[in-house]
Protein backbone atom coordinates (compact mmCIF):
# COMPACT_ATOMS: atom_id res chain seq x y z
CA UNK A 1 0.00 0.00 0.00
CA UNK A 2 2.76 2.36 0.98
CA UNK A 3 4.71 1.58 -2.21
CA UNK A 4 1.61 2.27 -4.28
CA UNK A 5 1.17 5.60 -2.56
CA UNK A 6 4.78 6.49 -3.21
CA UNK A 7 4.31 5.51 -6.87
CA UNK A 8 1.19 7.69 -7.01
CA UNK A 9 3.06 10.64 -5.57
CA UNK A 10 5.96 10.17 -7.92
CA UNK A 11 3.70 9.90 -10.94
CA UNK A 12 2.39 13.40 -10.26
CA UNK A 13 5.72 14.91 -11.08
CA UNK A 14 5.48 17.97 -13.25
CA UNK A 15 6.48 17.84 -16.85
CA UNK A 16 9.76 19.57 -16.23
CA UNK A 17 12.32 17.29 -14.75
CA UNK A 18 13.59 18.50 -11.44
CA UNK A 19 10.77 20.87 -10.63
CA UNK A 20 8.82 19.93 -7.58
CA UNK A 21 5.15 19.22 -8.21
CA UNK A 22 3.88 20.91 -5.11
CA UNK A 23 6.12 23.90 -5.62
CA UNK A 24 4.67 24.42 -9.08
CA UNK A 25 1.14 24.01 -7.74
CA UNK A 26 2.04 26.56 -5.09
CA UNK A 27 3.26 28.95 -7.79
CA UNK A 28 -0.05 28.84 -9.61
CA UNK A 29 -1.89 29.33 -6.31
CA UNK A 30 0.29 32.38 -5.66
CA UNK A 31 -0.63 33.70 -9.10
CA UNK A 32 -4.33 33.36 -8.31
CA UNK A 33 -4.01 34.95 -4.87
CA UNK A 34 -1.96 37.90 -6.12
CA UNK A 35 -4.42 38.40 -8.96
CA UNK A 36 -7.23 38.56 -6.42
CA UNK A 37 -5.34 41.21 -4.45
CA UNK A 38 -4.68 43.20 -7.60
CA UNK A 39 -8.35 43.09 -8.53
CA UNK A 40 -9.13 45.11 -5.45
CA UNK A 41 -6.22 47.51 -5.83
CA UNK A 42 -8.17 50.10 -7.77
CA UNK A 43 -11.88 50.11 -8.39
CA UNK A 44 -12.48 51.21 -11.95
CA UNK A 45 -15.51 51.26 -14.21
CA UNK A 46 -18.87 52.91 -13.84
CA UNK A 47 -21.05 50.41 -12.06
CA UNK A 48 -19.12 50.29 -8.79
CA UNK A 49 -17.43 53.65 -9.11
CA UNK A 50 -16.47 55.02 -5.75
CA UNK A 51 -16.49 51.66 -4.02
CA UNK A 52 -13.77 51.15 -1.49
CA UNK A 53 -10.54 49.68 -2.74
CA UNK A 54 -6.99 49.35 -1.53
CA UNK A 55 -5.40 52.35 -3.20
CA UNK A 56 -8.04 54.95 -2.46
CA UNK A 57 -9.60 53.77 0.78
CA UNK A 58 -7.46 51.33 2.72
CA UNK A 59 -3.92 52.61 2.22
CA UNK A 60 -4.64 56.32 2.72
CA UNK A 61 -6.29 55.41 6.02
CA UNK A 62 -3.16 53.55 7.09
CA UNK A 63 -0.36 55.91 6.14
CA UNK A 64 2.28 54.09 8.11
CA UNK A 65 1.53 50.82 6.31
CA UNK A 66 1.45 52.61 2.98
CA UNK A 67 4.89 54.13 3.40
CA UNK A 68 6.29 50.92 4.87
CA UNK A 69 5.14 49.09 1.72
CA UNK A 70 6.47 51.84 -0.54
CA UNK A 71 9.86 51.82 1.14
CA UNK A 72 9.97 48.01 1.04
CA UNK A 73 9.25 48.15 -2.70
CA UNK A 74 12.06 50.64 -3.23
CA UNK A 75 14.39 48.53 -1.09
CA UNK A 76 13.50 45.43 -3.09
CA UNK A 77 14.22 47.17 -6.39
CA UNK A 78 17.38 48.66 -4.91
CA UNK A 79 18.78 45.38 -3.68
CA UNK A 80 18.03 43.74 -7.02
CA UNK A 81 19.82 46.59 -8.74
CA UNK A 82 22.79 46.30 -6.42
CA UNK A 83 23.11 42.64 -7.30
CA UNK A 84 22.75 42.90 -11.05
CA UNK A 85 23.75 46.42 -12.11
CA UNK A 86 27.23 47.25 -13.37
CA UNK A 87 28.21 43.61 -13.61
CA UNK A 88 31.84 44.40 -14.42
CA UNK A 89 32.42 46.27 -11.16
CA UNK A 90 32.56 45.01 -7.61
CA UNK A 91 29.33 44.62 -5.71
CA UNK A 92 30.42 47.41 -3.35
CA UNK A 93 30.48 49.91 -6.18
CA UNK A 94 27.19 48.79 -7.63
CA UNK A 95 25.56 48.73 -4.19
CA UNK A 96 26.71 52.29 -3.59
CA UNK A 97 25.35 53.39 -6.95
CA UNK A 98 22.05 51.54 -6.41
CA UNK A 99 21.73 52.98 -2.91
CA UNK A 100 22.32 56.51 -4.16
CA UNK A 101 19.73 56.06 -6.89
CA UNK A 102 17.28 54.51 -4.45
CA UNK A 103 17.62 57.33 -1.95
CA UNK A 104 17.16 59.91 -4.68
CA UNK A 105 14.06 58.08 -5.91
CA UNK A 106 12.49 57.76 -2.46
CA UNK A 107 13.29 61.38 -1.70
CA UNK A 108 11.62 62.49 -4.89
CA UNK A 109 8.56 60.36 -4.20
CA UNK A 110 8.17 61.79 -0.69
CA UNK A 111 8.59 65.37 -1.88
CA UNK A 112 6.21 64.74 -4.76
CA UNK A 113 3.59 63.25 -2.46
CA UNK A 114 3.89 66.30 -0.22
CA UNK A 115 2.82 68.52 -3.07
CA UNK A 116 0.47 66.11 -4.83
CA UNK A 117 -1.36 64.32 -2.01
CA UNK A 118 -0.27 65.70 1.38
CA UNK A 119 -2.93 63.71 3.21
CA UNK A 120 -0.86 60.60 2.55
CA UNK A 121 1.91 62.03 4.74
CA UNK A 122 -0.15 62.79 7.85
CA UNK A 123 1.34 60.84 10.70
CA UNK A 124 4.57 60.03 8.90
CA UNK A 125 6.10 63.49 8.73
CA UNK A 126 9.36 61.98 9.99
CA UNK A 127 10.01 61.04 6.36
CA UNK A 128 10.08 64.68 5.32
CA UNK A 129 13.66 65.48 6.08
CA UNK A 130 15.08 68.91 5.33
CA UNK A 131 16.94 68.27 2.09
CA UNK A 132 13.98 66.44 0.55
CA UNK A 133 11.61 69.25 1.32
CA UNK A 134 13.84 72.10 0.25
CA UNK A 135 15.03 70.78 -3.11
CA UNK A 136 12.76 71.55 -6.03
CA UNK A 137 10.67 68.78 -7.53
CA UNK A 138 11.98 69.38 -11.02
CA UNK A 139 15.61 69.01 -10.01
CA UNK A 140 14.86 65.91 -7.95
CA UNK A 141 13.00 64.29 -10.82
CA UNK A 142 15.78 65.11 -13.22
CA UNK A 143 18.32 63.75 -10.75
CA UNK A 144 16.45 60.46 -10.59
CA UNK A 145 16.09 60.19 -14.38
CA UNK A 146 19.69 61.12 -15.09
CA UNK A 147 21.04 58.78 -12.41
CA UNK A 148 18.98 55.91 -13.85
CA UNK A 149 20.35 56.70 -17.28
CA UNK A 150 23.90 56.85 -15.91
CA UNK A 151 23.49 53.49 -14.18
CA UNK A 152 22.08 52.04 -17.39
CA UNK A 153 24.97 53.36 -19.46
CA UNK A 154 27.48 52.06 -16.93
CA UNK A 155 25.83 48.65 -17.07
CA UNK A 156 25.51 48.36 -20.82
CA UNK A 157 28.51 50.40 -21.98
CA UNK A 158 31.28 47.87 -21.38
CA UNK A 159 29.22 45.16 -23.09
CA UNK A 160 29.10 47.29 -26.21
CA UNK A 161 32.72 48.31 -25.91
CA UNK A 162 34.11 44.85 -25.41
CA UNK A 163 31.57 43.00 -27.59
CA UNK A 164 31.34 40.23 -25.12
CA UNK A 165 30.81 36.94 -26.88
CA UNK A 166 30.63 33.83 -24.85
CA UNK A 167 29.14 30.38 -25.15
CA UNK A 168 26.35 31.48 -22.87
CA UNK A 169 23.92 34.03 -24.26
CA UNK A 170 23.66 36.56 -21.54
CA UNK A 171 20.68 37.48 -19.56
CA UNK A 172 22.95 39.56 -17.37
CA UNK A 173 22.20 42.80 -19.18
CA UNK A 174 18.45 42.30 -19.28
CA UNK A 175 18.16 41.82 -15.54
CA UNK A 176 19.63 45.20 -14.51
CA UNK A 177 17.76 46.83 -17.37
CA UNK A 178 14.53 45.41 -15.98
CA UNK A 179 15.35 46.60 -12.45
CA UNK A 180 16.25 50.11 -13.57
CA UNK A 181 13.10 50.18 -15.69
CA UNK A 182 11.13 49.11 -12.61
CA UNK A 183 12.56 52.00 -10.66
CA UNK A 184 11.72 54.41 -13.45
CA UNK A 185 8.15 53.11 -13.71
CA UNK A 186 7.73 53.28 -9.94
CA UNK A 187 8.88 56.89 -10.07
CA UNK A 188 6.14 57.53 -12.62
CA UNK A 189 3.44 55.84 -10.54
CA UNK A 190 1.13 57.23 -7.92
CA UNK A 191 2.31 56.53 -4.38
CA UNK A 192 -0.64 54.28 -3.53
CA UNK A 193 0.02 52.13 -6.61
CA UNK A 194 3.69 51.47 -5.86
CA UNK A 195 3.25 48.32 -3.69
CA UNK A 196 1.51 46.70 -6.68
CA UNK A 197 4.90 46.46 -8.33
CA UNK A 198 6.05 44.16 -5.57
CA UNK A 199 3.06 41.98 -6.35
CA UNK A 200 4.05 42.00 -10.03
CA UNK A 201 7.52 40.84 -9.02
CA UNK A 202 6.03 37.96 -7.03
CA UNK A 203 3.93 37.00 -10.05
CA UNK A 204 7.01 37.16 -12.25
CA UNK A 205 8.89 34.78 -9.97
CA UNK A 206 5.95 32.38 -9.93
CA UNK A 207 5.83 32.41 -13.73
CA UNK A 208 9.58 31.92 -13.85
CA UNK A 209 9.28 28.83 -11.70
CA UNK A 210 6.39 27.44 -13.72
CA UNK A 211 8.46 27.55 -16.91
CA UNK A 212 5.57 27.73 -19.35
CA UNK A 213 6.00 27.04 -23.08
CA UNK A 214 6.28 30.08 -25.33
CA UNK A 215 2.71 30.03 -26.62
CA UNK A 216 1.23 29.83 -23.15
CA UNK A 217 3.63 32.46 -21.92
CA UNK A 218 2.41 34.78 -24.67
CA UNK A 219 -1.21 34.42 -23.63
CA UNK A 220 -0.27 34.84 -19.97
CA UNK A 221 1.67 37.98 -20.78
CA UNK A 222 -1.23 39.42 -22.75
CA UNK A 223 -3.69 38.74 -19.92
CA UNK A 224 -1.36 40.12 -17.28
CA UNK A 225 -0.58 43.24 -19.28
CA UNK A 226 -4.24 44.14 -19.50
CA UNK A 227 -4.99 43.07 -15.94
CA UNK A 228 -2.14 45.18 -14.57
CA UNK A 229 -3.28 48.19 -16.57
CA UNK A 230 -6.72 48.03 -15.00
CA UNK A 231 -5.55 47.18 -11.52
CA UNK A 232 -3.31 50.26 -11.45
CA UNK A 233 -6.34 52.44 -12.08
CA UNK A 234 -6.72 52.47 -15.84
CA UNK A 235 -10.12 52.21 -17.42
CA UNK A 236 -11.86 52.99 -20.68
CA UNK A 237 -12.83 56.47 -19.59
CA UNK A 238 -10.77 59.51 -20.50
CA UNK A 239 -11.19 60.79 -16.95
CA UNK A 240 -9.00 58.03 -15.55
CA UNK A 241 -5.88 59.22 -17.37
CA UNK A 242 -3.49 60.15 -14.60
CA UNK A 243 -1.56 63.34 -15.32
CA UNK A 244 0.03 63.78 -11.91
CA UNK A 245 3.35 62.26 -12.99
CA UNK A 246 3.30 63.60 -16.52
CA UNK A 247 5.33 66.71 -15.70
CA UNK A 248 8.14 65.14 -13.66
CA UNK A 249 11.27 67.06 -14.58
CA UNK A 250 9.55 69.11 -17.25
CA UNK A 251 9.51 72.88 -16.71
CA UNK A 252 8.14 74.40 -19.85
CA UNK A 253 5.74 73.49 -22.60
CA UNK A 254 7.05 70.23 -24.01
CA UNK A 255 4.53 68.09 -25.84
CA UNK A 256 6.86 65.21 -26.58
CA UNK A 257 8.26 64.74 -23.10
CA UNK A 258 4.91 65.18 -21.37
CA UNK A 259 3.25 62.80 -23.83
CA UNK A 260 5.85 60.13 -23.26
CA UNK A 261 5.73 60.55 -19.48
CA UNK A 262 1.91 60.41 -19.51
CA UNK A 263 1.96 57.20 -21.53
CA UNK A 264 4.59 55.56 -19.34
CA UNK A 265 2.81 56.69 -16.21
CA UNK A 266 -0.55 55.22 -17.24
CA UNK A 267 0.81 52.13 -18.98
CA UNK A 268 3.39 51.41 -16.26
CA UNK A 269 1.96 47.95 -15.59
CA UNK A 270 1.93 46.76 -19.22
CA UNK A 271 5.39 48.18 -19.88
CA UNK A 272 6.71 46.37 -16.80
CA UNK A 273 5.16 43.14 -17.99
CA UNK A 274 6.50 43.39 -21.52
CA UNK A 275 10.00 43.70 -20.08
CA UNK A 276 9.37 40.82 -17.66
CA UNK A 277 8.06 38.63 -20.48
CA UNK A 278 11.23 39.18 -22.51
CA UNK A 279 13.18 38.13 -19.41
CA UNK A 280 11.10 34.95 -19.17
CA UNK A 281 11.51 34.22 -22.89
CA UNK A 282 15.27 34.64 -22.85
CA UNK A 283 15.53 32.54 -19.69
CA UNK A 284 13.77 29.74 -21.54
CA UNK A 285 16.11 30.14 -24.45
CA UNK A 286 19.15 29.98 -22.18
CA UNK A 287 17.80 26.88 -20.53
CA UNK A 288 17.19 25.25 -23.89
CA UNK A 289 20.70 26.06 -25.05
CA UNK A 290 22.20 24.63 -21.89
CA UNK A 291 20.26 21.40 -22.06
CA UNK A 292 20.50 20.68 -25.79
CA UNK A 293 24.07 21.60 -26.53
CA UNK A 294 24.77 18.18 -28.07
CA UNK A 295 21.61 18.04 -30.15
CA UNK A 296 22.38 18.07 -33.86
CA UNK A 297 19.08 19.59 -34.85
CA UNK A 298 19.60 22.42 -32.43
CA UNK A 299 19.28 25.89 -33.88
CA UNK A 300 21.96 28.50 -33.51
CA UNK A 301 21.57 30.78 -30.52
CA UNK A 302 20.26 33.57 -32.71
CA UNK A 303 17.55 31.37 -34.17
CA UNK A 304 16.61 30.28 -30.70
CA UNK A 305 16.19 33.87 -29.63
CA UNK A 306 14.00 34.95 -32.50
CA UNK A 307 12.04 31.72 -32.51
CA UNK A 308 10.33 32.25 -29.18
CA UNK A 309 10.18 36.02 -29.44
CA UNK A 310 8.66 35.83 -32.91
CA UNK A 311 6.00 33.45 -31.64
CA UNK A 312 5.23 35.79 -28.75
CA UNK A 313 4.93 38.74 -31.12
CA UNK A 314 2.76 36.72 -33.51
CA UNK A 315 0.26 35.96 -30.76
CA UNK A 316 0.20 39.49 -29.46
CA UNK A 317 -0.30 40.87 -32.95
CA UNK A 318 -3.15 38.45 -33.53
CA UNK A 319 -4.97 39.82 -30.52
CA UNK A 320 -4.03 43.42 -31.30
CA UNK A 321 -5.35 43.28 -34.85
CA UNK A 322 -8.55 41.51 -33.83
CA UNK A 323 -9.25 44.08 -31.11
CA UNK A 324 -8.62 46.99 -33.47
CA UNK A 325 -10.93 45.47 -36.09
CA UNK A 326 -13.63 44.88 -33.49
CA UNK A 327 -13.49 48.42 -32.12
CA UNK A 328 -13.48 49.95 -35.59
CA UNK A 329 -16.48 47.88 -36.61
CA UNK A 330 -18.28 48.74 -33.41
CA UNK A 331 -17.64 52.45 -33.78
CA UNK A 332 -18.78 52.44 -37.39
CA UNK A 333 -21.86 50.31 -36.90
CA UNK A 334 -22.88 52.09 -33.72
CA UNK A 335 -22.17 55.59 -34.96
CA UNK A 336 -25.75 56.63 -34.23
CA UNK A 337 -25.74 55.04 -30.77
CA UNK A 338 -26.44 57.26 -27.79
CA UNK A 339 -23.11 56.45 -26.20
CA UNK A 340 -20.96 56.90 -29.28
CA UNK A 341 -19.08 59.88 -27.91
CA UNK A 342 -19.08 58.97 -24.21
CA UNK A 343 -18.11 55.31 -24.36
CA UNK A 344 -17.16 54.09 -27.80
CA UNK A 345 -14.87 56.83 -29.02
CA UNK A 346 -12.87 56.96 -25.73
CA UNK A 347 -12.51 53.21 -26.23
CA UNK A 348 -11.26 53.90 -29.74
CA UNK A 349 -8.67 56.33 -28.38
CA UNK A 350 -7.56 53.79 -25.83
CA UNK A 351 -7.28 51.10 -28.48
CA UNK A 352 -5.08 53.46 -30.48
CA UNK A 353 -2.87 54.02 -27.42
CA UNK A 354 -2.77 50.31 -26.69
CA UNK A 355 -1.84 49.30 -30.20
CA UNK A 356 0.36 52.16 -31.38
CA UNK A 357 1.92 52.77 -28.01
CA UNK A 358 1.98 49.53 -26.07
CA UNK A 359 1.98 47.06 -28.94
CA UNK A 360 4.12 48.78 -31.57
CA UNK A 361 6.49 50.82 -29.47
CA UNK A 362 6.79 48.78 -26.28
CA UNK A 363 6.04 45.15 -27.08
CA UNK A 364 7.52 45.14 -30.56
CA UNK A 365 10.06 47.93 -30.54
CA UNK A 366 11.29 47.88 -26.97
CA UNK A 367 10.93 44.09 -26.76
CA UNK A 368 13.02 43.62 -29.89
CA UNK A 369 15.64 45.93 -28.45
CA UNK A 370 15.76 43.88 -25.26
CA UNK A 371 16.02 40.59 -27.16
CA UNK A 372 18.80 42.03 -29.32
CA UNK A 373 20.60 43.23 -26.21
CA UNK A 374 20.35 39.81 -24.63
CA UNK A 375 22.41 38.33 -27.43
CA UNK A 376 25.43 40.54 -26.79
CA UNK B 1 -25.77 72.05 -35.86
CA UNK B 2 -27.43 68.69 -35.43
CA UNK B 3 -25.56 67.33 -38.40
CA UNK B 4 -22.04 68.24 -37.34
CA UNK B 5 -21.84 65.56 -34.68
CA UNK B 6 -22.85 62.95 -37.23
CA UNK B 7 -20.95 64.36 -40.19
CA UNK B 8 -19.00 61.16 -40.68
CA UNK B 9 -16.59 60.59 -43.49
CA UNK B 10 -17.86 57.11 -44.25
CA UNK B 11 -15.30 56.46 -46.96
CA UNK B 12 -12.49 56.83 -44.48
CA UNK B 13 -14.26 54.69 -41.93
CA UNK B 14 -14.71 51.86 -44.41
CA UNK B 15 -11.14 52.21 -45.64
CA UNK B 16 -9.90 51.90 -42.08
CA UNK B 17 -11.98 48.82 -41.50
CA UNK B 18 -10.69 47.26 -44.72
CA UNK B 19 -7.10 47.93 -43.70
CA UNK B 20 -7.53 46.50 -40.24
CA UNK B 21 -9.34 43.47 -41.65
CA UNK B 22 -6.35 42.86 -43.93
CA UNK B 23 -4.00 43.17 -40.96
CA UNK B 24 -6.17 40.77 -39.00
CA UNK B 25 -6.14 38.25 -41.85
CA UNK B 26 -2.36 38.37 -42.07
CA UNK B 27 -1.88 38.05 -38.33
CA UNK B 28 -4.31 35.12 -38.27
CA UNK B 29 -2.29 33.30 -40.89
CA UNK B 30 0.97 33.97 -39.09
CA UNK B 31 -0.28 33.05 -35.65
CA UNK B 32 -1.82 29.76 -36.64
CA UNK B 33 0.48 28.66 -39.43
CA UNK B 34 3.85 29.81 -38.25
CA UNK B 35 3.66 28.84 -34.62
CA UNK B 36 4.51 25.13 -34.47
CA UNK B 37 2.35 23.81 -31.68
CA UNK B 38 -0.82 25.72 -31.04
CA UNK B 39 -3.09 23.27 -29.28
CA UNK B 40 -5.39 24.33 -26.52
CA UNK B 41 -3.63 27.64 -26.06
CA UNK B 42 -4.68 28.56 -29.58
CA UNK B 43 -8.25 27.82 -28.65
CA UNK B 44 -7.90 29.96 -25.55
CA UNK B 45 -6.41 32.89 -27.43
CA UNK B 46 -9.13 32.66 -30.06
CA UNK B 47 -11.77 32.60 -27.34
CA UNK B 48 -10.25 35.65 -25.67
CA UNK B 49 -10.01 37.50 -28.99
CA UNK B 50 -13.54 36.57 -30.05
CA UNK B 51 -15.19 37.44 -26.75
CA UNK B 52 -13.22 40.69 -26.58
CA UNK B 53 -14.37 41.55 -30.07
CA UNK B 54 -17.98 40.80 -29.20
CA UNK B 55 -17.64 42.79 -26.01
CA UNK B 56 -16.75 45.92 -27.93
CA UNK B 57 -20.29 46.18 -29.25
CA UNK B 58 -21.86 46.56 -25.81
CA UNK B 59 -21.27 49.78 -23.93
CA UNK B 60 -21.61 48.19 -20.52
CA UNK B 61 -18.92 45.68 -21.31
CA UNK B 62 -16.66 48.44 -22.57
CA UNK B 63 -17.12 50.30 -19.31
CA UNK B 64 -16.42 47.23 -17.19
CA UNK B 65 -13.67 45.71 -19.30
CA UNK B 66 -11.48 45.10 -16.27
CA UNK B 67 -13.79 42.33 -15.11
CA UNK B 68 -13.27 40.50 -18.38
CA UNK B 69 -9.51 40.61 -17.97
CA UNK B 70 -9.52 39.61 -14.32
CA UNK B 71 -11.86 36.73 -15.01
CA UNK B 72 -9.95 35.57 -18.11
CA UNK B 73 -6.64 35.65 -16.22
CA UNK B 74 -8.08 33.64 -13.31
CA UNK B 75 -9.65 31.09 -15.64
CA UNK B 76 -6.41 30.80 -17.61
CA UNK B 77 -4.38 30.15 -14.45
CA UNK B 78 -6.90 27.49 -13.42
CA UNK B 79 -6.47 25.89 -16.86
CA UNK B 80 -2.70 25.91 -16.48
CA UNK B 81 -3.05 24.13 -13.16
CA UNK B 82 -5.25 21.45 -14.66
CA UNK B 83 -3.28 21.07 -17.85
CA UNK B 84 0.17 20.80 -16.40
CA UNK B 85 -0.47 17.68 -14.49
CA UNK B 86 -1.93 14.40 -15.63
CA UNK B 87 -4.57 13.51 -13.11
CA UNK B 88 -3.97 9.80 -13.18
CA UNK B 89 -6.14 8.83 -10.29
CA UNK B 90 -9.16 10.36 -12.00
CA UNK B 91 -8.11 8.75 -15.29
CA UNK B 92 -8.25 12.11 -17.01
CA UNK B 93 -5.48 13.04 -19.35
CA UNK B 94 -4.91 16.58 -20.49
CA UNK B 95 -2.21 16.82 -23.10
CA UNK B 96 -0.76 19.88 -24.71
Amino acid sequence: MARYQVYLLMSFRGRDVGRNYFAQLFSVAILQITLRILRRWNQTGQKHAGDSDIAKTFLPAHNFLLWALVIITYLDVGQRMSRSAIPWASRLVSSAAAAALGIAAIGFKIAFTKSDAPELLTGVEMLLVGPIESASLVSQARAVFLSSLALLVLTIGPAIAEKIHSAEPMQTILLPFHDILSLFLITQTRTTNIPAFMIFQVQYHSLDYLDLPTVELSLTSLLLQYASFFSLGGSNAISSIDLSNAYNGVTGYNVGAVGILTFLSNWAGPVWWSSATVLLLTAKRNQRIHSKSSDKSFMTPDDAIWGSFEQYVAWLTFFASSSVLAVMLACTMLRAHLFIWTVFSPKYLYIMAWNMGQHLCINLGFGSLLVWMSSW
Amino acid sequence: MSSTASNYNLTRLYAGIALSATAFAFSLMVAFAFVPKVGSTGVWTSLVAMSYGTMMFASSFVEEEQHFWYWAASAWFAWITVKKYELKWLDIKFTC
